[in-house]
């Protein structure tokens, strides 16, 4: 079976080439320091590879679209927060980054309000950014 | 599916808001949270204008930027979901599946394996179990059967670009492949009415061909994945001028130029992979050839020396 035919089996380049969910974890913690110290480019092709090498992790989606929102591509950033909300719906952190997303563009900033408002009760620092977005949607 | 490590990771966004102003209660504070809350909502970034109330009041000590962040956390409490699938097994998982399941055999187990043995009879490989066979026929055998498949997959494809080909004809053209992944992706997401609504070139813009694969297996789509992955970035603005809807309806020039860089995308995906299927081909032939020369003159060697 050639790669193509793995792929179109629903197999992941993860699966084939041996990646473990511990590599891949690692690699999304990488991702996620090149992001905090800006260089969003680097983030970004990293969590590209991550994300096609498993399309089913959460993290490399939401990680995504935080990077993509950073650059300034919202269709990019909403597609992957979508993608993240699919994989994985009752993840608070998921939730949030796609609240963001939305809060981001002007036609479904009021999807994002309410997704925030639903987040603000939660625990953690989702919870605390939430209610300090909220806080500050309620002065604009 | 297992996973520890690394510690969390924070992300940074634009918007900084100062989270415990509001909840300390007195009006200074207050002042401060409004002072960053206007800022936050503006797009910007606020080094706490306000501090002074806060100063007067003696009510808190002003922070200069402890506010929270988006916080990814990846690994560790608190991680996103981790996925069931997508990954590899662990080695240490592996093992204990592999005991578990031999725990778990029973008499049931023995039927399996006689299933499977009769299975393995019926197929391709039949050959395998015939005792009569020497182990070179028997590598022969095997060979010349992955040849034989090889060959099959190779006709199948054929058939199935010569179908393709005539339904392009007959259709007249038609959108290209990434735009169709594209236009099966987004409604998957059930974002179709607000992202889909004119802006499709954009997020093919925006979006790389890898990507917009991997987002079609994370959607159940994986038969959609290789298409998309072939098509990198760069090529992605040339197909959109030739192939979004509305621009191949621009003229009769132009729609027959886009029907034949079509034609020219597909067959990219579909003569790469023929071209490996034949040149698989080509390797179990030299490889059947080489073991048959060997076993050829491994013999003649021995009946010299006999003579």
């Amino acid at each position: 079976m050639n790669l193509f035919s793995e792929l179109e089996s629903g197999r992941t380049l993860g699966e084939i080439y041996g990646i473990t969910a511990e590599i891949g974890r690692a690699i999304a913690e990488l991702a996620a320091r090149e992001l905090e110290a800006g260089r969003l480019e680097s983030a970004h092709a990293i969590l590209e590879g991550l994300a096609v090498a498993n399309p089913h992790d959460a993290a490399a989606w939401c990680l995504l679209a935080l990077v993509e929102r950073r650059r300034g591509r919202l269709l990019a950033a909403r597609l992957c927060a979508e993608t993240a909300r699919r994989l994985a719906p009752d993840d608070l952190q998921v939730r949030l980054v796609r609240a963001e997303v939305l809060l981001a563009t002007p036609a479904e900033r009021q999807d994002g309000r309410t997704e925030l408002e639903a987040l603000a009760a939660a625990e953690g620092h989702v919870g605390e950014r939430a209610r300090a977005l909220r806080a500050a949607m309620a002065e604009a | 599916m297992d996973t520890r490590g690394v510690a969390g990771a924070i992300s940074y966004v634009p918007v900084q808001v100062e989270a415990g102003a509001a909840a300390a209660g007195t009006q200074a504070t207050k002042a401060k949270a409004n002072g960053v809350a206007k800022a936050a909502a503006a797009g910007k970034t606020k080094s706490t204008g306000s501090a002074k109330a806060v100063r007067a009041t003696g009510a808190a000590k002003p922070k200069a930027t402890a506010a929270p962040r988006t916080k990814v956390v990846t690994s560790g409490p608190g991680q996103v979901t981790v996925p069931s699938k997508g990954y590899a097994t662990t080695t240490a998982s592996k093992s204990v599946k592999t005991t578990a399941s031999s725990t778990a055999k029973t008499t049931a187990a023995s039927s399996k394996t006689t299933s499977t043995s009769s299975a393995k009879a019926t197929g391709d490989y039949a050959f395998l179990q015939d005792k009569t066979l020497s182990a070179q026929e028997k590598l022969i055998l095997f060979l010349a059967t992955q040849k034989k498949n090889t060959n099959k997959e190779l006709e199948t494809m054929l058939d199935k670009a010569a179908a393709q080909k005539e339904t392009a004809k007959k259709s007249g053209g038609g959108v290209t492949s990434l735009f169709n992944v594209a236009k099966s992706v987004v409604p998957a997401l059930g974002v179709a009415d607000k992202l889909l609504g004119g802006k499709l070139d954009d997020l093919l813009k925006q979006v790389s061909g890898p990507m917009l694969g991997a987002a079609a297996t994370a959607l159940g789509m994986p038969a959609l994945a290789p298409t998309a992955m072939t098509m990198g970035p760069k090529l992605v603005d040339a197909v959109l001028n030739l192939q979004v809807p509305g621009a191949q309806q621009a003229s009769t020039t132009s729609s027959s130029s886009t029907s034949g860089s079509k034609g020219g995308e597909l067959d990219e995906v579909e003569l790469a992979r023929m071209q490996m299927l034949q040149k698989r081909v080509e390797e179990w032939t030299a490889l059947i050839s080489n073991l048959m020369q060997s076993f050829h003159q491994s013999r003649m060697n021995v009946l010299q020396n006999m003579r």
